[in-house]
């Protein structure tokens, strides 16, 4: 009887094989994360200056906004300065009318007038009645 | 017993004024001390009230005198200045040790601005007094941190240095006089020394004192007209007491800073407050500030306060303008 024997190295070097594959496989998933994890830190600045950026054109946006809200009250107030000063043109032609008139009333008066006569003496205030007086001390 | 107001002549020679004054006058410290009581009523009782608080006030200014006078050579506080510097110690009368105390007082509130130690400036300057015979010892330069006067046990005091308490002297007369008065019931009433009042009451008439302000110039009509009812008025003014020492004009009004006459600019200062004692001290310290500082320090100090400056110009502060009737110019 012829007996079986078990080949126990191939199965020996199988095993060594499938280790030895494994801790390939092993390494290349290491390397492999390792390089994409490096990817996604080089890429954390550019991220961080498109998010700076978005932020600065909204920043810009409301600018712009604020500055076409203050030109359309800039605009009104110029209309309104625009009536007074038209008004005040009217005034001044009204006015410009009665310096005419005085200027001629002004020529019609005499240049001399008389005045009536005042007396020069005046009454001065005086103080009122004293009780005491405070004074340098040694008298 | 006095029964009448004609009684009085032999004791007081008052003069009875519209009916309700009573006026006495005499003299004391060297100036006129008049006192004015406004009669409650025409009963022989108010006349010997009046007559009784005008003798309080000759024993209150005869009691001060003689223990501040610097001029009588018996007075204490001449024998306190001939002892300044040797170190020796002298008991003090009630009188004399609240004056020195009051003035180290002031000294301390005033940052040295007032302070009596001037006596040896005045003595040099020629405003001489009782004679001190040679100095033991004087604290040359006063040094302004140091105290006026020195307790040392039983009451008794030394001097570093001669003091001279004219000023604050007379206005503590006019605080005792006053005091005793009112222990006496006259509760309305005008008392003068030397140009320092007390004021207490309304005068006859109603409404306040009307006191006048001196123009230190000579003018006869006052500057201003000042109103008030109780209060004390006191002046430091330069009308009177400057002489010539040497080839220069020189006044009392010593700046203890220096030694030399101070309140350049400066003609006359007066004070209106509660007390004659402070209003005395404030008038001479405001003085002392010149015209340069006369008005910030009495501002900041809230003091009812009017100056002269040299070139006749009345100045005021909003507290003293409060108390003004009458400014000559303004009609008001």
């Amino acid at each position: 009887m012829t007996e079986t024997r078990r080949p126990l190295h191939v199965a020996a070097f199988l095993g060594l094989s499938a280790g030895a594959y494994a801790i390939s496989l092993a390494g290349v998933t290491a390397l492999q994360a390792q390089s994409e994890a490096a990817v996604v830190v080089d890429r954390v600045p550019t991220a961080e200056a498109i998010a700076e950026l978005g932020a600065r054109h909204d920043a810009l946006e409301a600018s712009t906004d604020r500055a076409a809200a203050a030109y359309t009250r800039a605009a009104g107030a110029y209309d309104t300065v625009g009536q007074a000063l038209t008004d005040v043109e009217a005034q001044l032609s009204g006015l410009a009318e009665v310096v005419g008139t005085i200027q001629g009333a002004a020529q019609g008066l005499p240049s001399r007038v008389a005045l009536p006569r005042v007396s020069r003496a005046v009454s001065a205030i005086s103080a009122p009645k004293v009780h005491a007086t405070t004074a340098a001390s040694g008298g | 017993m006095i029964t009448s107001p004609a009684d009085l002549a032999d004791l007081a020679d008052p003069r009875i004024a519209d009916g309700r004054l009573l006026r006495f006058e005499a003299r004391a410290m060297g100036s006129p001390l008049r006192l004015s009581v406004v009669l409650a009523g025409r009963r022989p009782r108010d006349a010997d009230v009046a007559s009784s608080a005008w003798l309080a006030v000759r024993r209150e200014f005869e009691a001060s005198e003689r223990a501040m006078s610097r001029f009588i050579d018996t007075s204490e506080i001449t024998g306190l200045n001939r002892q300044a510097g040797s170190g020796g110690s002298v008991a003090l009368s009630r009188r004399l040790r609240q004056a020195l105390t009051t003035s180290d007082r002031a000294r301390r509130i005033t940052q040295g601005r007032f302070d009596p130690r001037v006596l040896t400036d005045l003595e040099r300057l020629g405003d001489r007094g009782a004679p001190l015979g040679v100095p033991a010892g004087v604290d040359e330069p006063i040094r302004a941190s140091s105290r006026v006067v020195e307790p040392v046990v039983d009451r008794r005091f030394r001097l570093a240095s001669p003091v001279d308490l004219g000023g604050v002297g007379k206005g503590l007369a006019l605080r005792w006089a006053a005091a005793s008065m009112t222990r006496l019931g006259v509760d309305a009433y005008l008392l003068e020394a030397g140009g320092d009042l007390v004021t207490r009451g309304e005068p006859p008439e109603g409404g306040p004192w009307r006191i006048g302000l001196e123009d230190p110039a000579g003018g006869t009509e006052p500057l201003a007209v000042l109103a008030f009812g109780n209060g004390a008025v006191t002046t430091s003014s330069i009308r009177r007491r400057r002489w010539t020492a040497g080839d220069r004009a020189v006044h009392h009004l010593i700046d203890p800073r220096t030694g030399e006459p101070g309140g350049a600019g400066l003609l006359a200062v007066t004070v209106v407050g509660p007390d004659p004692a402070w209003s005395e001290i404030w008038s001479k310290t405001l003085f002392l500030a010149g015209r340069t500082g006369i008005a910030g320090l009495a501002r900041r100090r809230g003091l009812a306060a009017w100056w002269v400056a040299e070139d006749g110009s009345l100045e005021m502060t909003a507290a003293g303008r409060q108390q003004t009737l009458w400014v000559a110019g303004e009609g008001r």
